[in-house]
């Protein structure tokens, strides 16, 4: 039977960690575009009661993937320490 | 092992040591400042909505009542004169106006007196004349609706509905 290295599952587990935070922030990412083309279309609509809801969740989501980058950071200075 | 040349590092002649590396942290940095540009890019549209709100459009008289008889439609510019507009005399009696421009790629809109329709001549977008709203063709937003009021002579234009 295969031995598994404690080490090396640790550091697998600080991959999968960061890549799923990679994916939060894309997936982030992708709602604030999807933001952005309903105020445009609001916008172009000569309407404006999305804007301010739109501009307060990209903020939001901006605010969260920046709480995601500081968790990445660590991780992955953590990760070429070793 | 033969000393000849794989086919795939003839097809993809690139170094290992010359090719940029882009580490996670790096790439998700990245994604973060698009994410950033993407909240400054939704400010301006907030920005916008308030310099709108400032912006008083101004009473101006675009026709009188006498000049135009059911069925017929009169050109005109508000609120600048940058700014095409449309003042239709309905088959029913009423008044209504929009802004010229066709909301699919801004083509002068012109009045269809036999079906009460606004109809864009460059891809054949279709409005109602009552409403704005679009009939058929590429345009997926109704047609700008200037505000007016019918005075005992004089029709005028009092602003931009939704803006």
């Amino acid at each position: 039977m295969r031995r598994i290295n404690p080490i090396h599952a640790r550091q697998e587990q600080k991959l999968q960690a960061i890549s799923a935070l990679m994916l939060m922030v894309m997936v982030l990412l992708l709602i604030q575009l999807w933001l952005l083309t309903l105020a445009q279309q609001e916008y172009l609509a000569e309407k404006s009661t999305l804007a301010v809801p739109t501009f307060l969740a990209s903020v939001g989501c901006f605010l969260i993937n920046l709480w995601l980058l500081h968790y990445v950071n660590n991780l992955d200075k953590g990760e070429t320490k070793k | 092992m033969s000393d000849k040349t794989p086919t795939w590092k003839t097809d993809f002649p690139i170094e290992a040591t010359t090719d940029n590396y882009v580490s996670r942290r790096e790439f998700t940095r990245f994604l973060v400042l698009v994410s950033g540009a993407a909240a400054t890019g939704s400010g301006y549209f907030v920005i916008e909505k308030f310099a709108a709100n400032r912006e008083a459009y101004p009473t101006a008289v675009v026709a009188l009542t006498s000049e135009l008889a059911p069925g017929h439609a009169k050109l005109f510019n508000y609120p600048t004169e940058n700014d095409p507009a449309i003042l239709i005399h309905l088959n029913n009696g009423g008044y209504v106006a929009y802004r010229q421009r066709c909301t699919h790629l801004s083509c002068p809109v012109n009045y269809r007196q036999d079906s009460d329709q606004l109809k864009c001549p460059c891809h054949n977008g279709v409005f109602d004349a009552a409403t704005g709203a679009v009939l058929g063709g590429p345009p997926r937003r109704p047609l700008p609706r200037i505000m007016i009021r019918v005075g005992q002579d004089r029709i005028y234009a009092l602003g931009i509905q939704g803006s």
